[in-house]
């Protein structure tokens, strides 16, 4: 489900999936709570949201703040 | 017809008889013990008789038991038999030497005489069709007013039975008496059955309100299977297009919450852990991501999901009530199945009412229908009563009307004064034998052998037997004129008679003529003469 293949699309994956959350983050930064309630549309399931943001984490795309609860898109600057 | 009796103990050796008249005749001083209705029951005897053992005992204690050889001729073929006194139940069919070939019992001999005499109704056995017209002094049946009674003790019916016979009418009462008792048999049956509830037995009242109890119960399960269903169409095929559509939806919710089981499965697990996730497939897309970082992602994802524990508890929240509600609606559906499967209660009560209704009705019906089958029975009993009486009433009447008319022609015969005849009054059961306006003994003499000789000339009597006492009150020319009207005779008729001068030369004449033996004082019928020595006369 993380990456595309020949049962799940790439709409489907989590990859496919990440450039909104990217999108949001892109204008500013935002809670978990906030990120995950403005996008929980898109997601079918909240482990698919949390899955994105494991990969965007990996792949050095946000930070978060987990005193603040606050997610930042370093690539943003 | 008899041809011929041989005996050790006749004086003669052998008496040869003929056609018509056979005289047995006895000298002009009416000598006794001579052996006159010894020979006539002897003659009773060789015809299957039995009086000759019991009447005339004193003829064996004095010559010793004894044996007839005697011979039959019919249509010039003869037929030889011999009955002895020791064994006196058999007869023997015999050679013309008479020597015993075969063994018969007296009932088998005489059904060959039947048949050879051509007596033809079934039910008449030949003794009892010449036995009453056997008339020898011994037997009981010389009461004047009963000439049908063959003993005093006869009931009345049966003799009267016994003429019909011989006029070959009962066959066909007989055939209607089977039929009678047939349908009597089966009326016995059913009243048994029901008695014992074996069937079920109701009366008059009952029947006639089952009818109009059945026609209601018609009415009703008419009306019943009208309403059943309409449109008219297999309930069947309704059910088991619902059951289609049924089986679909609930494949239907079952996929759906299948979904949804899996989707719960995979949140509970996001909540534990990330591992399992599958991020090593990244490098596939990303070669250049962070490997440090994902030894670190587990801790990430910990505090992600911690952030969002709430959203995570209640999406799972979510779809368990999701899941429960999808549970119901399966259990309805399952429950709609289970319900087209078993009728519902409507239908039973409808197919219980039915089927009581039916119930009722067969067992109503069935009650009228035995009643239905005896009064049936009942009412063929009663027709065919009436037609057994009516065709009794005619037989009797045909057969009373012959013989009086046979009566007062041979009557006219005997008395050129033309006196009364007498006259029969046959019913079934009873009859009397009227003697009109003359209450002489002679004139009643006459008239039993009067009705012997229209009995022998009206029906298949093969013979007749009037010994010698019968004429002797009988006034000179009425026995002139019987004796002219035997001899007219084809058939066999034995007759006794002595002192014969006193009757004119033409019966005279006759009785000479046809002689079969003449006995006296000095020419007895056996070979030893007893009469000394026992008092006991034989007339």
């Amino acid at each position: 489900m993380i990456v595309p293949n020949k049962v799940i699309s790439f709409s489907e994956s989590t990859i496919g999936k990440m450039p909104i959350i990217l999108e949001y983050l892109s204008k500013q930064d935002m809670t978990v709570k906030e990120l995950f309630f403005t996008t929980q549309d898109y997601f079918e399931e909240i482990d698919e949201f949390i899955y994105s943001l494991d990969v965007l984490f990996l792949l050095n795309a946000i930070k978060v703040d987990f005193d603040k609860g606050v997610v930042t898109y370093v690539g943003k600057n | 017809m008899l041809e011929k009796i041989k005996s050790t103990i006749f004086l003669k050796g052998a008496i040869d008889f003929h056609q018509g008249l056979n005289v047995v005749l006895g000298d002009n001083k009416g000598s006794n013990s001579i052996g006159k209705s010894t020979l006539l029951m002897i003659v009773d005897f060789v015809f299957g008789g039995n009086t000759y053992i019991s009447h005339n005992s004193d003829v064996v204690a004095n010559l010793g038991h004894h044996e007839f050889g005697f011979t039959f001729n019919f249509n010039n073929t003869k037929y030889h038999f011999v009955r002895d006194t020791k064994n006196p139940n058999a007869v023997y069919k015999s050679n013309n030497s008479y020597e015993k070939l075969e063994e018969l019992k007296v009932m088998d001999f005489t059904k060959i005489l039947k048949s050879l005499y051509e007596l033809e109704s079934d039910q008449l056995t030949f003794r009892a069709a010449v036995s009453t017209y056997s008339r020898v002094w011994g037997k009981e049946n010389n009461n004047v007013k009963r000439p049908l009674h063959s003993f005093a003790q006869e009931n009345f019916g049966q003799t009267v039975t016994k003429l019909i016979k011989l006029f070959n009418k009962y066959d066909a009462i007989e055939l209607q008496d089977r039929e009678l008792k047939k349908l009597e048999d089966q009326k016995q049956v059913l009243n048994k059955a029901g008695t014992y509830k074996l069937i079920p037995k109701i009366n008059k009242t009952k029947f006639k309100k089952n009818i109009k109890e059945i026609e209601s119960l018609t009415e009703d399960i008419e009306r019943l299977g009208k309403s059943a269903y309409i449109p008219s169409c297999d309930i069947s095929e309704i059910i088991s297009d619902e059951m289609i559509s049924l089986r679909k939806m609930k494949k239907r919710l079952i996929d759906e919450r299948e979904y949804y089981i899996s989707r719960l499965n995979r949140t509970t697990k996001t909540i534990k852990n990330s591992a399992g996730a599958g991020f090593e497939d990244l490098f596939e897309f990303f070669p250049n991501v962070n490997v440090e970082k994902l030894q670190n992602i587990e801790s990430f994802h910990q505090g992600i999901s911690s952030i969002l524990s709430d959203e995570l508890e209640n999406a799972k929240k979510e779809l368990a009530s999701k899941i429960d509600e999808l549970e119901q609606k399966i259990n309805n559906v399952i429950e709609k199945q289970a319900q087209l499967l078993n009728p519902d209660e409507e239908l039973t009560v409808f197919i219980d009412s039915l089927i009581e209704l039916s119930t009722r009705l067969k067992s109503l019906q069935l009650e009228n229908q035995y009643y239905k089958k005896l009064s049936e029975i009942k009412e063929d009993i009663d027709t065919k009563k009436g037609e057994l009486q009516e065709l009794k009433k005619k037989i009797i009447e045909e057969i009373n009307k012959a013989i009086n008319t046979k009566l007062k022609s041979i009557n006219d015969l005997i008395h050129e004064d033309k006196r009364t005849s007498p006259q029969l009054n046959l019913t079934y059961n009873k009859y009397d034998y009227e003697i009109v306006d003359n209450t002489g003994t002679g004139k009643a003499y006459t008239n039993l052998l009067i009705f012997d000789l229209a009995i022998l000339t009206l029906s298949k009597l093969p013979f007749i037997i009037h010994d010698s006492f019968l004429f002797k009150n009988i006034e000179k020319e009425a026995v002139e004129q019987i004796i002219n009207f035997y001899n007219k005779l084809s058939k066999q008729v034995f007759i006794a008679i002595d002192i014969i001068d006193m009757y004119n030369k033409e019966t005279q004449r006759i009785l000479n003529k046809k002689k079969v033996i003449q006995l006296s004082k000095d020419k007895l019928l056996t070979i030893k003469d007893w009469r000394d020595s026992n008092k006991e006369q034989t007339e």
